[in-house]
């Protein structure tokens, strides 16, 4: 029992400094992963006007309006790498945070579960799961079933995912439409 | 002492490593449940039944992205009168979760044993049946919760784990119809012989999961002692195992799943009443979303399925039944059912036994 509670004592404090990021602070650290360790991260906002509010329902069946924070990467020399979209969607208790990291030409980077709230799953964080977005650039190819393979025991977060990502995809196109990229 | 040194360890444990956390987003109550709904009508002289088996609120509060309490209140068979025919209203789960990593959680409370498909995840909305498997039921005694504290996290990306210790169950329920009504389930519970449980979970591709999962508790006679004159009030003592393997296997729009379960109860003669030292069951499903062959556009699901069960019990022949149905999903949280069971070799003289050659079952469920 004693080497055991030491063991407890032991880890607690090895573990006690190392501080938690905040959600915008974690949102950058996955677009330096996936973008370039050096590459700088600005927010802009992408304003839904009604015409494609209908136009992102008709695509993922949700509506979304008001304002969306766009994150935009550049590296030193100023160049657009990417960038990344950050959204909650409702897992079976809590909701899950993730984003969604797009290229210029219009393509999933990757994602990235950036607060899992759940004991149960947090298999959508793994990679072998999130893997199967990347490079898809039709929205419509994103769907469970038919395009994605969603994890077995693991259907609800898989969908939730797998939805919020077609709709993080379809805002994105709208933002190159507006920024004619 | 020790179960208090234990508990002294964790929390200092716990106070540790929140000390420099932070509380990241603002805290948020959530409110959810299931319920089900069923007509089931066996074949033969009795006449059928309407109920409401399970309606279920979900009740959680996330403190911060460590800390939340997780809980689930429900009503069994639609009301709780005193004297009149009904149901039960208890708490099925209630929990303090502590999700320190992807690696490392703890909970503690009222816990879900780790066993099987079902036990751990049992809203209507995620099996195709009308009824829940017999297996689930009969063999693993689903809902099983009990009060304890648990670790559980992932191993890299391909394993899960979870691990228990909780109150063990109490013999003095045990009886040739199993092990079920010897769940303590956290009501003024005897924590004298503790279960221990643990679950693994391995996910070598994102449509199969196959877990492994094992119950163990030294003595479940704790509150028992031998009645007969020789050996009058002398303890009796009587292990538990009950192991469990599971798979699940989704390739595309075909589901298949199955699962494998075992009760091992010791000195089963020095227990008073009958149990039966050795109790199996297995299943195995298989369906397929014929909505993707019918319509492109639509998100909804139609699964017909087909599971066949069998069950060995004692003494008695293996009872087995064959359950062939569809269930509907219209939209996510909805489900509509429709089912036939075939029951074989069913002892209609055997306690607990059901009697019914057939059984019709239609079912509505949700969960949000």
């Amino acid at each position: 029992m004693r080497p055991f509670i030491a063991a407890l004592l032991l880890i607690g404090s090895l573990t006690a400094s190392a501080s938690a990021q905040s959600v915008p602070e974690k949102a950058v650290s996955a677009m330096h992963r996936v973008f370039g360790e050096s590459s700088l991260v600005q927010t802009y906002s992408l304003v839904i006007d009604s015409a494609e509010s209908a136009d992102v329902l008709d695509v993922t069946g949700e509506t979304v309006s008001g304002r969306v924070n766009i994150r935009e990467a550049s590296d030193e020399m100023g160049t657009v790498i990417g960038y990344g979209i950050v959204d909650d969607v409702p897992g079976k208790e809590q909701p899950i945070t993730y984003i969604a990291m797009m290229k210029r030409d219009g393509s999933i980077a990757d994602i990235e579960v950036l607060v899992y709230r759940e004991s149960y799953g947090g298999e959508v964080g793994y990679d072998q799961f999130r893997s199967q977005f990347r490079g898809k650039s039709n929205p419509r190819d994103i769907r469970v079933g038919r395009g994605i393979q969603s994890i077995a025991g693991a259907t609800i977060s898989s969908k939730a995912i797998t939805n919020g990502a077609k709709k993080l995809l379809t805002l994105f196109q709208l933002w190159r439409k507006e920024r004619k990229l | 002492m020790k179960f208090f040194l234990l508990l002294l360890a964790t929390l200092s444990f716990l106070f540790l490593t929140t000390y420099n956390a932070t509380a990241q987003e603002a805290s948020a109550t959530h409110v959810g449940g299931y319920g089900e709904m069923t007509y089931t009508d066996p074949d033969g002289l009795t006449p059928g039944r309407l109920d409401i088996p399970r309606f279920v609120i979900f009740l959680s509060h996330q403190f911060s992205d460590k800390w939340s309490v997780k809980s689930e209140t429900e009503i069994e068979h639609v009301r709780v009168e005193p004297g009149a025919p009904g149901g039960e209203l208890e708490v099925e789960q209630a929990f303090l979760d502590f999700h320190y990593s992807k690696g490392f959680g703890l909970r503690g409370g009222l816990i879900l044993i780790p066993a099987g498909i079902i036990n751990q995840t049992h809203e209507p909305t995620t099996f195709l049946s009308v009824e829940r498997p017999h297996v689930d039921l009969d063999v693993i005694p689903s809902t099983w919760r009990e009060l304890g504290i648990g670790a559980y996290g992932d191993i890299g990306e391909h394993v899960k784990y979870q691990a228990e210790v909780t109150e063990g169950l109490n013999a003095a329920g045990f009886s040739t119809a199993g092990i079920s009504e010897g769940r303590q389930e956290g009501v003024f519970s005897n924590p004298t012989s503790p279960g221990i449980s643990a679950k693994l979970d391995f996910l070598p591709s994102n449509g199969l999961r196959i877990g492994a999962s094992f119950y163990y508790q030294t003595n479940t006679a704790t509150a028992l002692s031998f009645q007969d004159s020789a050996r009058l009030g002398q303890p009796i003592s009587s292990s538990l195992v009950v192991a469990a393997l599971d798979v699940r296997y989704d390739i595309g729009n075909a589901h298949l799943r199955g699962e494998i379960a075992l009760d091992n109860v010791s000195h089963t003669s020095d227990l008073p009443q009958g149990v039966y030292s050795h109790v199996s069951g297995e299943y195995a499903e298989a369906s397929y979303n014929v909505m993707s062959l019918i319509s492109d556009a639509s998100d909804a699901e139609l699964l017909p399925f087909v599971r066949y069960e069998v069950e060995s019990r004692g003494p008695i022949l293996n009872p087995s039944w064959l359950i062939a149905g569809a269930a509907l999903r219209p939209v996510d949280g909805v489900i509509v059912k429709l089912d036939y069971e075939w029951s074989m070799n069913i002892p209609t003289t055997s306690p607990g036994a059901k009697t019914r050659d057939g059984l019709f079952g239609f079912g509505l469920g949700f969960s949000f």
